[in-house]
């Protein structure tokens, strides 16, 4: 009896020692991607990375940082888009006395459950691990396993903007390459303003940077939070649809920073994943 | 719309006690302890299945060295707890529910204060969970053989005596 | 709106489910076994409140439910749990709400035991010694739930031998965490094996456990572990009036997103000590940590969220309101080196400070301190990722906390009782409370306790409270009042008054009103008034609770 016993605490350890951990003695990967030539692959989907801030979310200028290397390292198929949220992005003066906030923001802050818990942030609004939200330090996971998705749409773009006047016409074609199963889907075209120079918090011993310029700064929509429908289904495919937008950009935006993004989502009520995505220079 | 909502309030109030009487009037409650895996303060494990007085009713309390109620209660009831062994019999088992933050102290406590109560610790809330306690205090009566009768969640100042009274009806049972 | 009341009778309807039904079924016994269960429910109103900066909050009121059913015959036991958060009130964890609000049956488990064998499938709740590797809880009070779900076995053997194996995945809100979390625990309580050592009054008993973390990797940066392991040793042993415990425990390199990617191990050391005889308690702990924090996700980010281990606070948990809710400590896994010293004493009745009944005091000292830390050289930091070397017994300069406290408890006279507490501390809230424009504050606190019986039933209770400091929002001062009736009902009035804020808007005063009724295993609490912003822990876990300005209702039942 005792023996059996024995055998099997024995069993059970050593079971466990198989498990055992994994020692990484080369922790830095030797990366070979090429954000170049990333740029022309046809067919696969742009990768639109939210990265929710707040002006006194003192951790928030880490995952900020985490996005521009993610930029680097995927060039022009990551784009990145910042919106100011929640409580931290709330005004409070005297040190932080701007609002960055956008009723844009507002919507998805809630709607995609991030709730002004900052930082936090979708990668194309996919669900990972049934949630949207997605914490920064896994954003890099979440990204690189989107990169080689496909996409069933393509888009190019023609603009005119008129500097002095400021207004803009801005058409959208979006061609279906492959069937793009079951929408609806939906056209949004959202506009970001890069280096707002603004106070931001830092975690000690920096505290408040005076001097901080704000990248990717979410500013508005053009057609409303979720967009406008595309009539597309598995007939269309082939067919290219054109969208265009006349705007004119309000004055307290500097236009030389201005990007504007459309974007391709399913619009369901529990599904609202961007399917692709570009980004397009105001003024070159 | 305010007023609606704190129409909704009172409405919980009242269904919820109403609900109570409602289980007040289903008593005589039969259910028994269950089996849970506690330490004594000796460190060895212990079945709360195995808990019992020869037949004599016993008091299972939920208490943590962190909170205030808990110790005042069984501060109060160690001042009378001789004379209610003496009387009735009655034994009083203290399950501790401290983490491994407070579980050094709570040796010293009860023997600082000379409490003669058989103290369990119940570190993984297993027992706990297994008799549902929301918060602490929280008292249960099992009678002689181990039913529970009556339970208690919270302590106010002379809420032993209530507990005393309802031990001492219990024990005086038999010769009717 | 009409969505706000088909949630509400959802909710109405599970409360009537759990009451009645069972109530019923109290008598029949269901199929022969045993029923149990609990339930709890929280409502709040809310009001906005720009002087204490309390938000409006849209939905206006917000309920939150939750219910256990336990059902036991003979060796078996099942159980389920049952949660609503339509919406999860302020302060606790936004994420439960799924976006809109969510219900649904987070928990449940089927258990099987006999004489030395438990098996569970499903949701569980485990420690492994110290929780040092392993442990896996619940706090409703915190909105907190890192239950694994999948299987467990704890086997004995033969007397005196307790082993646990386990693995799952741990609860994520309404999913579960990516990591896989393997593990597995021994004990051997050598004198129950050895009997001539019980016989001379030793205790000792060892353990050991083992956890490890499998997760996947797409990282295109780093190269990360796919398993992340935790081993740990640990003894008690105990003669007579004293208490000796430690335990040491070891992790490999585990970078995240908290410990900022570095590939350094972790460690940490815990070491207790107490002694104590009839009227006097000497307790003494000491805890060393190390890049420590361990969860089932490396990227995770929530406070409360995902952990897999325990490291226990080694500081004095205060339940008076300006102590335990303005300035805690809160643990700091990636490190942190502290101790603490307690000592108890019963002044014996008939003495001068002991007066007719006897008084009790109770001094308590605790210091933590940052790790020093030598940094590497360049290479090892940026190629290895090891960022800094360090001993643990040596602490840094830079204070985290320091609690200073004297307690004296005295029955006056047969109706009149006394409390008295003096602390000084310090706490820096950059750290305990994540405040990157904190400082180091210092504080005293005073608080004076009165409890007046005026009969068998009724008893009414003073307590005033000062915190005086100079730093961050300045001096509180706090005034209670609490009327008690045996062994229904409680009246409290509550006012706080933040009299010394640097700025002259904010010196405010926080009134509550709140009562309460309690008929055996049911509880109704409902309180008026503005809540000040603060922390609330349990157990060394702190969330921050928003200020609200509102009406708060709470049953809790246990049936």
């Amino acid at each position: 009896m005792m023996r059996y016993e024995l055998q099997f605490t024995l069993l059970v350890a050593f079971a466990l020692s198989l498990i055992g951990c994994d020692e990484v003695a080369n922790p830095i990967q030797s990366n070979n991607l090429n954000p170049e030539d990333t740029v022309t692959i046809v067919g696969k989907r742009a990768i639109v990375l939210e990265d929710y801030t707040g002006q006194t979310c003192s951790n928030c200028p880490d995952a900020t940082k985490t996005a521009k290397n993610l930029e680097k390292l995927y060039g022009s198929r990551l784009i990145v888009i910042a919106p100011h949220v929640g409580f931290f992005a709330d005004p409070n003066p005297p040190d932080f006395p701007a609002n960055f906030k956008t009723s844009v923001g507002n919507e998805i802050d809630q709607f995609f459950g991030i709730n002004g818990v900052l930082p936090a942030g979708t990668v194309n609004r996919r669900r990972v691990n049934n949630f949207w939200k997605v914490s920064y330090p896994n954003w890099p996971t979440e990204v690189q396993r989107l990169v080689s998705l496909e996409s069933p749409f393509s888009m190019t773009d023609t603009l005119d903007y008129d500097t002095s006047t400021r207004v803009l016409n801005l058409t959208v074609k979006i061609k279906v390459e492959s069937n793009p199963g079951s929408g609806p889907f939906n056209l949004m075209v959202y506009y970001t303003e890069d280096s707002v120079l603004s106070p931001q918090l830092h975690k000690p011993p920096l505290g408040t940077v005076q001097n901080y310029y704000h990248s990717y700064m979410l500013r508005g929509s053009l057609n409303g939070t979720w967009g406008e429908a595309l009539t597309v289904s598995s007939a269309s495919v082939g067919q290219t649809i054109a969208k265009t937008f006349n705007f004119t950009l309000p004055a307290f935006i500097n236009h030389r920073h201005v990007h504007f993004i459309p974007m391709v989502a399913i619009n369901t009520s529990s599904n609202r994943e961007i399917l692709q995505a570009r980004k397009i220079k105001l003024v070159p | 719309m305010k007023k609606s909502a704190l129409a909704l309030i009172l409405l919980i109030i009242i269904l919820g006690t109403a609900n109570s009487i409602v289980l007040a009037q289903a008593e005589p409650d039969i259910k028994r302890l269950p089996a849970a895996i506690v330490k004594d303060l000796k460190g060895a494990n212990v079945n709360s299945a195995s808990f019992g007085n020869d037949g004599k009713p016993y008091v299972l309390n939920f208490w943590a060295t962190w909170c205030k109620p808990c110790i005042n209660e069984l501060i109060n009831i160690s001042d009378v707890y001789e004379d209610w062994v003496k009387e009735t019999g009655v034994k009083i088992i203290a399950v501790s529910i401290d983490d491994s933050r407070n579980i050094a102290k709570v040796a010293p406590l009860v023997n600082g204060k000379g409490w003669s109560y058989e103290v369990y610790i119940d570190q993984n809330q297993d027992l706990k969970r297994a008799m549902n306690v929301n918060n602490i205090p929280h008292t249960f009566l099992f009678d002689g053989k181990g039913n529970m009768v009556h339970q208690h969640n919270s302590y106010t100042e002379g809420d032993e005596m209530k507990l005393y009274e309802k031990i001492k009806k219990l024990t005086e049972q038999p010769k009717e | 709106m009409p969505i706000f009341f088909i949630r509400l009778s959802g909710l109405l309807f599970f409360y009537f489910l759990c009451t009645r039904a069972f109530a019923q079924s109290n008598d029949s016994n269901l199929l022969g076994g045993e029923i149990r269960g609990n339930f709890t429910i929280d409502a709040q109103y809310y009001r906005q409140d720009s002087t204490i900066g309390a938000v409006k909050v849209d939905e206006r009121m917000r309920f939150m439910g939750v219910g256990n059913l336990i059902y036991t015959r003979g060796k078996f036991t099942g159980g389920v749990r049952f949660e609503s958060y339509e919406k999860a009130l302020l302060g606790i964890d936004q994420g439960f709400n799924d976006g809109g609000g969510r219900s649904g049956i987070p928990y449940k488990f089927a258990s099987y035991m006999d004489d030395n064998m438990e098996i569970t499938l499903g949701n569980f709740y485990e420690q492994f010694g110290n929780g040092l590797t392993l442990r896996v809880f619940e706090d409703r009070n915190l909105g907190l739930d890192n239950s694994l779900e999948g299987f467990r076995v704890r086997y004995a053997p033969m007397k005196g031998i307790y082993l646990k194996g386990l693995f799952g995945k741990q609860r994520f809100y309404w999913s579960l965490g990516p990591g896989i979390v393997r593990g597995g625990d021994g004990e051997v309580a050598v004198h129950e094996l050895y009997e001539p050592l019980a016989e001379a009054g030793w205790m000792i008993t060892t353990g050991g456990s083992f956890v490890s973390r499998y997760q996947e990797d797409q990282d295109p940066t780093f190269n990360f572990p796919l398993n992340v392991a935790t081993g740990a040793g640990r003894l008690t042993v105990q003669k007579g009036a004293a208490q000796f415990s430690g335990e040491y425990a070891v992790k490999n390199n585990d970078p995240s997103g908290t410990n900022k990617f570095i590939y350094n191990r972790g460690r940490v050391l815990l070491l207790q000590g107490s002694y104590s005889v009839s009227g006097l308690g000497i307790s003494l702990g000491f805890k060393s940590a190390d890049n420590m924090e361990f969860r089932s996700d490396r990227g995770a980010q929530d406070p409360n969220i995902l952990f897999i281990n325990f490291l226990p606070a080694l500081v004095k948990q205060h339940t008076y309101n300006l102590a335990a809710s303005i300035y805690p400590y809160a643990v700091q896994p990636l490190g942190e080196i502290g101790g603490q010293y307690e000592l108890s004493y019963r002044i014996p009745k008939n003495t001068f400070l002991g007066g007719r009944y006897g008084a009790d005091f109770v001094i308590n000292m605790s210091a933590v301190n940052t790790p020093y830390r030598t940094p590497t050289d360049s290479i090892t930091a940026e190629q290895k990722k090891i960022s800094y070397n360090n001993s643990l017994f040596r602490p840094g300069k830079q204070t985290i906390f320091r609690d200073y406290n004297i307690e004296f408890r005295k029955k006056l006279s047969s109706k009149l009782k006394m409390n008295l507490m003096f602390m000084y501390t310090e706490n820096d809230t950059r750290l305990t409370l994540g405040d990157a424009r904190g400082t180091l504050v210092k504080a005293n606190i005073i608080v004076a306790d009165f409890t007046y019986k005026i009969n068998s039933s009724h008893a009414i209770r003073f307590e005033g409270q000062v915190l005086e400091t100079a730093q961050d929002q300045g001096s509180w001062g706090m005034g209670l009042v609490e009327y008690t009736v045996s062994p229904h009902w409680f009246f409290a009035v509550l006012d706080q008054y933040n009299y010394g804020n640097p700025n002259e808007s904010r010196r405010v005063h926080y009134l509550l009103g709140s009562f309460g009724y309690t008929k055996e295993g049911m509880r109704i609490q409902f309180s008026y008034g503005r809540q000040r912003q603060g922390v609330l822990c349990v157990g060394g876990i702190c969330r921050v609770v928003p200020a609200t300005n509102g009406a708060t209702i709470q049953i809790t039942k246990t049936f």
